[in-house]
This record gives structure tokens, sequence and C-alpha cells, in this order.
């Protein structure tokens, strides 16, 4: 190896590792992409497909007792993740938008069908705009 | 000088994201006009147009952020002339 090309090497280590430090300090590194965090939000996406069940109340109060439950699983699983405040900035919004519908639900309010399935529209809105970027996120 | 009506009009056919919240923002209001929402859903269903844009706002960042870092990882593959 000659000496030109060994400088060059540790050039471009140097390089790539400032890079990585620009990266990271400024906030610009995406988080890696998580298959539990993934799946906790497609389970909401799932769930949020069928505004069907808004006609029974059982059903509706169930469907948004779980997708609470997911909301709220994926925001505290992935606040503390490295690089993670987009994911998480998303996920509270989302977890925000489920707790009104099920809070209404466990207080035994009157919840009209309407209601539910312009809520499961908008968690179903939601779920579609933080999937398609979850996924594109770097894989290791 | 325009009414709030006719400003809500304008907002409404904006061929962009805003003017797609504001036509459902309007769908509320009528809903809540006929009857079919309370108040208090209407409210909270205001309130959801302000948490999906919030969503849409991290998730342009966060698109940004991976644009970015994957055009940094194409770089250091690219040899110097």
């Amino acid at each position: 190896m000659t000496t030109d090309n060994r400088r060059r090497i540790i050039g471009y280590s140097l390089l790539a590792l400032l890079c990585l430090l620009l990266l990271s300090g400024c906030g610009l590194l995406p988080s890696r992409f998580d298959g539990q965090e993934h799946a906790m939000i497609v389970n909401v996406h799932v769930i949020s497909q069928d505004d069907g069940v808004c006609n029974s109340r059982d059903s509706a109060y169930l469907a948004a007792q779980t997708m609470y439950q997911d909301a709220r699983w994926a925001w505290n699983y992935g606040r503390d993740l490295p690089n993670n405040d987009k994911m998480a900035t998303m996920t509270a919004n989302l977890m925000a938008i489920t707790r009104e519908l099920d809070d209404r639900y466990k207080k035994g309010d009157s919840v009209s069908a309407t209601y539910c399935r312009l809520k499961f529209k908008n968690i179903h809105q939601a779920t579609d705009t933080i999937l398609k970027v979850s996924a594109r996120r770097p894989r290791l | 000088m325009m009414n709030l009506d006719q400003v809500i009009h304008n907002f409404m056919n904006q061929p962009n994201a805003l003017g797609y919240r504001v036509q459902q923002a309007v769908g509320y209001r009528d809903a809540a006009a006929r009857g079919e929402i309370s108040q208090s859903e209407y409210q909270d269903l205001l309130e959801d147009l302000r948490r999906l844009d919030d969503i849409n706002l991290s998730a342009d960042e966060l698109d940004q952020q991976i644009a970015f870092n994957e055009c940094i990882s194409a770089l250091k593959y690219i040899p110097l002339p």
C-alpha cells in the first residue's frame, strides 16, 4: 500500500467520523428502523381500518382501548431510543388522538357513531403518515 | 371586505394539505350543526387536526433526515477524483 493510498484511507475515515459526529450533534441522524415500534403502530393502523365497529358500543370500546394501549406502548418504548425524537413526537400525538376516544367510552359518556367513525378516520390518517416514514428509516 | 365564510371557502379551495384540513374542519362543523356529533366531540375533532398537522411536520423532518443520511452514506462510496 502506497503512502498516498494510506493517507486517502485515513482521510476518508476521519471524514466519515466527522460526518457522524456532526450529524448526531445537530440532530440530523435519523433513528434506526425498529421492528417492534413499527409493529405496534401497524396494530393501531389495522384496527382503525374497520370503523364498522362504531355501530356497537362494546366493540367500539374494545377497539378504542386497544388502539390507545398500543399507541401508549409505542410512545413509551420509543421515547428513550437514541435520535428518536421525531418518532416520539408522532407517537405522542397518536396517543393523544386515541386517548380521547378511549376516555369517552371509559367514562360512560354517550359517544355518537359519527364521532367514532371520524376518530377512526383521523387515527388511520395519523398511522398512515407515521408508518410511511417509519418504514424508510435505515436498517442496521 | 371578505367575511369569515369567504375566508374559509378560499382556504378550502387550496389544492394542498391545508385545503384538505379546512375541508375536514368544515365537515365537522356541518356534522355538529346537524346534531350528529356533540359540541365537545366537535372540539376534540378540531384538536385532532392540529395533532395531525404536528404528525405531518415531524414526518417531513424525519423524511429529510433520512434523505440527508442516504446522501452522506452514498458519498462515502464515491471515490474522489
